[in-house]
């Protein structure tokens, strides 16, 4: 008789399904944020495996900055629309308005840092106990250190120097009133990883992960895609270019590869080959202080 | 191809995020963008530049402070497995960090500095290792640079530690005497020991 064993894939997806099982058992309104990526598409993924043949016992809540690739609102309206999911979308536009904030303001004028204000919003809003997120710990040096239960103070703010201990699989979610937890289902999942797993699952995606011809510019080495939401300078020439997405964010803050992988064999492929991260390689927005992504935690962020 | 985790664990200042930055250093698994980030940051200039505990010491005041606080984990495959390294803090205040990452390891690496010998919290990690059953264990005597390689004073660290083991439920016990700032038996075997 052969062992009963899991290969490297099966570890992360029973470790992620346990996750989700024990969120749903233990918070009384989790949520899961849904941005749209190949990281939240992947949650929505393991999500639906965890409470078959029953739905996904949560809304999937979205915190729209309004600088959306219109490829990736399609492809989530779809979605959506196919697993009859409960979809709750809030936008920084509102949250701008109702708060009175400025709106950013430049060449790539982006919205991603207020996306706080309208996430720690929805929070109150909805009551959330707990939220869902697709942050994986490879993809940067704070998120590398954040347990897969996260408790966030009534303000949100994340406490690195005092988060609580996580043994075994056992995860805690008792929290004081008001404060809420950030649960990562695919911390330890990588990049690559969850490329594999969108492989060996035939997972849809947004076009836009495949090669396409697009108009862009090109920023200190980094290929930025014609859009109404950043400044089109006199100096910036248009480029016609073959290019995919390695994240989908904001058009913002997002920049393209220049690539011709049109299958998800190629794009995989062309993932083992690179030696630049994910978000070195992809994000405009990350590079203003070395401890962006800590700072941005501290105050509530994803 | 399967999962190994490991973490690494010891008394403060053994080397336990340099041995981690070495390794992933060595191994070439640190990405171009990652690697200049840590040109920039390092203040020591050690090893030819940059500050390898730096790669896990990934919060602001960990850098200030030089000393991990909590756990960090790094990833990194081969075409066996994939690697889910833990790094613990060495300090008794952050023990239950160190528990956190030791929770899910199926192999522990404990630092011993060669010039300290076994300390306190050498046997505090140990007896942690052992109430959790890891299974496999790697004694790692560090800063072998700093006593001229010697044979006597690995030996005799050998020995102290024989003697932690016997009170212990821990059984494949390894011991390697390594340099994690200088690389010497960490990806490659060393000519010097
Ligand atoms: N000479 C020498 N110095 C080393 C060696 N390994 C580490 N060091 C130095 O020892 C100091 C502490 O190293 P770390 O890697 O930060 O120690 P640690 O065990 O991670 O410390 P904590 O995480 O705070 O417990 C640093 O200045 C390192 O450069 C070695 O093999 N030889
Ligand atoms: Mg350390």
């Amino acid at each position: 008789m052969s062992e009963y064993r899991l290969d490297y894939l099966e570890q992360l997806e029973t470790e992620s399904i346990h996750i989700f099982r024990e969120i749903a058992a233990q918070f009384e309104r989790p949520v899961l944020l849904f941005s749209g990526g190949k990281d939240s598409i992947t949650l929505v993924h393991l999500a639906r495996k965890a409470f078959a043949p029953g739905k996904i016992p949560f809304p999937l809540v979205h915190i729209d900055t309004g600088h959306n690739f219109p490829e990736a609102l399609e492809f989530r309206d779809r979605l959506v629309d196919q697993i009859g999911a409960n979809l709750i979308v809030r936008k920084v536009e509102q949250t701008i308005k109702a708060r009175n904030l400025t709106e950013p303001k430049g060449k790539f004028a982006s919205r991603n840092w207020l996306q706080t204000y309208t996430l720690l919003d929805t929070i109150e809003e909805l009551k959330c106990d707990a939220c869902i997120g697709g942050g994986r710990r490879d993809e940067e040096k704070a998120r590398a250190k954040e347990r897969i239960f996260s408790v966030r103070d009534e303000f949100g703010q994340w406490n690195p120097k005092l988060q609580r201990p996580e043994l075994w699989s056992t995860y805690n979610g008792r929290i004081h009133k008001g404060e809420n937890v950030r649960a990562f289902p695919i911390s330890n999942w990588t990049e690559l990883d969850v490329w594999n797993y969108i492989r060996k699952g035939n997972i849809a995606l947004p076009s836009i992960y495949f090669a396409h011809e697009r108009e862009v510019i090109e920023h200190e080495g980094q290929l930025v895609a014609v859009s109404p939401f950043i400044r089109i300078d006199d100096t910036d020439v248009i480029l016609k270019k073959n290019v995919r997405y390695r994240t989908v964010g904001d058009m913002t803050c997002t920049a393209a590869v220049e690539s011709n992988a049109v299958t998800l064999d190629e794009v995989v492929n062309e993932i083992i080959l690179t030696r630049i991260s994910e978000r070195g390689e992809t994000r405009i927005d990350d590079k203003v202080t070395e401890a962006a992504m800590e700072d941005r935690k501290k105050g509530g962020y994803f | 191809m399967d999962i190994l985790r490991f973490i690494t664990a010891g008394s403060v200042d053994d080397g336990k995020s340099t041995l981690i930055g070495r390794l992933l250093y060595d191994s070439k698994n640190i990405l171009i963008d990652q690697l200049e980030q840590l040109e920039r940051q390092s203040k020591n200039k050690e090893a030819g530049g940059i500050d390898l505990a730096y790669l896990t010491d990934g919060l602001r005041a960990e850098r200030e402070q030089g000393i991990t606080i909590d756990v960090a984990y790094r990833y990194f495959s081969t075409p066996k497995r994939k690697f889910i390294i833990a790094d613990a803090p060495g300090h008794v205040q952050y023990t239950r960090n160190m528990i956190t990452g030791a929770s899910n390891a199926n192999l522990i690496i404990i630092l011993i500095d060669a010039r300290q010998g076994v300390v306190e919290q050498t046997r505090r990690h140990s007896i942690i290792a052992s109430l959790l059953n890891i299974p496999h264990v790697v004694i790692a005597i560090n800063k072998m640079d700093l006593v001229e390689y010697s044979q006597d004073v690995f030996n005799d660290i050998v020995i102290d530690y024989a003697e932690v083991l016997k009170s212990l439920n821990l059984h494949d016990v390894h011991y390697i005497p390594v340099s994690a700032l200088n690389g010497d038996n960490i990806v490659e075997k060393s000519s010097r020991t």
